[in-house]
């Protein structure tokens, strides 16, 4: 592409690389990389990159610049592929030099509360990273099972050494072998407020849709109400069905020996599944309204059932809609959930307000990160799925 | 084969179509025109119970088409609407299997029927088959259109404006088309348009409807002759009402069996006089030879015996 204002033949072909590649070397050259502290309530001494005690620290940037000088060629197949490799060794690099460094730092301090965190530089560096895969994918117009698969191969050795305990001297895995059993619990719990949200959300908010969509003099009060209840703070939310919830499982024994009560599991389900209805109902009635009204009548007249009409061309049509409804839900049940812990119904919000009460950065990311991880994996799942139901229709 | 009796159609106060009887016999390629809210497609979709009557009996095979129940009558009527009533989401071969696996055909046999079909529309096979519809030209999916419509061999076809939504030169061909399988199959087919020309082209009875009431039923030739009001004489069209006419008469009506010298290509007994007239005019002559199969000279046609 000839570019007027680049008279030295110099032109920036992939600008977005560019200013992710100048981040990470910025951050990596600025930032402090990781922080040591004698223990993890005070805040510590932050390091740079070059300053932790791992020679070869700053060898773990040496793929930043590839990728900078990739941002001004021409993005062929081969510098595409290049730049990927560039994209994914990178990480990997960087969350070695921070393993070996703390392990260094943890020998060299005097008390075995000393604690290593990573800092804002390296979370930069990794989130523009992060950043740079899909980008390159998409621009290498690879279909969505290798973009899937080469997301895995990025997060497959970070992966692997969170899992063979390369990471243990690292304050944040220290926080995890401390908290093990009750971190298992309530990521177990985590899934289950979220599973049991979604579970009666489908059961009641697919009929209300298809109803809303066959009645519209229904439907319009219906989605005008679940607008309202989206509107209320989460926490907010919970509280509101305290109240009526105790005074509920005081009344009626049998919903009590349940488990049914004013803070628990009960009231965080039942908040998030009010919060998941909108979106279900809202694009399972739009989902309907996109299907073609001839199509339908095609399929009447050709000699389907109200039934076989609906299976047949009304669901399959409405599906791209109906899952991109599911893809919010599961994504805003996944983050909600961790403000049920504040009425104390666990999950990984639990170990992130513990954290927060307590000052310990590292116990709110051991919440946080996974919840992150989570939703992220859900939104990539449903994503993938998207697009490969549209591949096949349009 | 079709037969309405007294039907009177409402939708609340609105009444489409009053007090309507006309009969459609086996066979019959009967295309139903008028102006848009004459009732024509509210008449058809009676037929198929789209739309259910409001008094009065409709019979098909001769019996009230309330006594089946609508789906599996349906089965039985092939219809056909614009190419947006193709599903999406199948192939073109799942389109066209729909009816008969409704009908619980063995795979095999809806797998023959559907080479068959694809053949008979001249489609190949092996483009389309796997197709989606999207994939296809609007022509190629209204062949599709007919062909669903034809897939489990109905006696009879309704067809609610199919080529509306073509460019001339491939509705040209989709009639040429019809026309073959309606004179190879035998069937019954009602037609929905608003297309003068299509529906003098098309049809072997006209029924011309006006507000919902019909004004005239006859062979194209018979309202062209005779149209029997002012209201057909201007749906006819006002200006090339005569060009309409030639294009209904043959040649051989008019011919003479004298042989003589004619500049233009020469016609065929049974081509139009319109075909005739207008190779008379592109070769700024005023007679034309008209020759047999094998190219043997019949006689010949001229401009005066045209327009007396």
């Amino acid at each position: 592409m000839h570019r007027p204002d680049a008279p030295l033949g110099v032109a920036v072909h992939n600008r977005p690389m560019l200013a992710l590649a100048t981040g990470v070397l910025l951050a990596g050259m600025l930032l402090p990389f990781v922080a040591h502290a004698p223990n993890r309530l005070v805040s510590g001494v932050a390091l740079q990159l070059w300053q932790v005690p791992d020679v070869w620290s700053c060898v773990a940037l040496i793929p930043a610049l590839p990728l900078m000088i990739g941002a001004f060629l021409r993005q062929t197949g081969m510098v595409l592929w290049g730049l990927l490799a560039a994209a994914i060794v990178l990480p990997v690099g960087l969350t070695h030099v921070a393993a070996v460094s703390a392990e260094a730092l943890s020998l060299s301090a005097e008390s075995k509360s000393a604690r290593t965190s990573l800092g804002s530089g390296f979370w930069v560096m990794i989130l523009a990273t992060a950043l740079m895969i899909p980008d390159l994918t998409a621009r290498m117009g690879l279909s969505p099972k290798v973009r899937l698969f080469v997301s895995c191969v990025a997060i497959a050795p970070l992966a692997a050494m969170v899992l063979l305990g390369h990471l243990d001297a690292m304050s944040i895995m220290k926080e995890y072998t401390n908290k093990a059993a009750l971190f298992h619990a309530a990521l177990i719990r985590h899934f289950v407020i979220v599973l049991g949200a979604l579970v009666p959300t489908l059961l009641l908010g697919v009929p209300l849709g298809i109803i809303a969509f066959r009645r519209p003099a229904f439907g319009g009060p219906v989605l005008a109400g679940l607008n309202i209840i989206q509107t209320v703070p989460s926490i907010a939310l919970f509280g509101l069905l305290m109240a009526p919830l105790s005074a509920l499982a005081a009344r009626v024994p049998l919903l009590q020996s349940i488990g049914i009560s004013g803070i628990g599991l009960a009231p965080a389900i039942i908040a998030l599944t009010l919060y998941a209805m909108l979106p279900i109902v809202r694009n399972t009635y739009q989902g309907l309204g996109e299907v073609p009204p001839q199509v339908v009548e095609a399929a009447r007249g050709v000699g389907m059932t109200p039934t076989q009409v609906f299976w047949h061309v009304e669901l399959p049509l409405a599906l791209p809609v109906f899952l991109a409804g599911l893809r919010v839900t599961v994504v805003q049940a996944i983050g909600l959930a961790a403000v049920a812990a504040l009425i104390g119904a666990g999950g990984l919000g639990s170990i992130m307000f513990q954290g927060l009460f307590a000052n310990a950065l590292d116990l709110v990311l051991l919440g946080a990160l996974p919840i992150i991880g989570i939703a992220v994996a859900a939104d990539a799942i449903f994503n993938f799925a998207l697009i490969s139901l549209q591949r096949t229709k349009t | 084969m079709i037969e309405f009796r007294n039907i009177t159609k409402a939708f609340g106060e609105t009444v489409i179509v009053q007090d309507l009887n006309f009969k459609i016999n086996k066979g019959e390629f009967c295309v139903l025109i008028g102006p848009s809210g004459s009732g024509k497609s509210t008449i058809l979709k009676m037929i198929n119970r789209l739309v259910e009557h409001s008094a009065g009996e409709v019979l098909f095979a001769g019996e009230p088409i309330r006594s089946f129940r609508p789906e599996i009558l349906r089965r039985r009527i092939g219809y056909a609407i614009q190419s947006v009533g193709l599903f999406p989401h199948w192939t073109v071969e799942q389109n066209i299997a729909t009816v008969p696996q409704l009908l619980g055909w063995r795979p095999e046999r809806i797998a023959a029927r559907i080479t068959e079909l694809l053949v008979l529309l001249n489609l190949d096979a092996a483009r389309f088959r796997n197709a989606y519809p999207h994939q296809l030209s609007g022509g190629q999916q209204q062949r599709v259109g007919v062909a669903r419509a034809l897939a489990a061999d109905p006696d009879v076809m309704l067809m609610d404006e199919p080529f509306g939504a073509l460019d001339p030169i491939t509705r040209e061909s989709l009639q040429a088309e019809l026309l073959r399988i309606h004179a190879a199959t035998g069937k019954t087919i009602v037609f929905v348009t608003h297309d003068m020309d299509e529906a003098l082209r098309l049809a072997s009875r006209l029924i011309i409807l006006e507000g919902g009431k019909i004004v005239q039923s006859a062979s194209p030739r018979e309202v062209l002759e005779a149209p029997n009001s002012s209201f057909v004489r201007e749906f006819l069209g006002k200006d090339d009402y005569g060009l309409k006419l030639l294009s209904l008469q043959l040649v051989s009506e008019r011919m003479k069996t004298v042989d003589i010298p004619c500049s233009p290509e020469p016609v065929k007994p049974d081509d139009s006089l319109h075909l005739a007239l207008s190779r008379m005019v592109a070769a700024k002559a005023n007679r034309v030879a008209v020759v047999g199969p094998m190219g043997e000279r019949m006689g010949t046609l001229f401009l005066t015996d045209i327009v007396t």
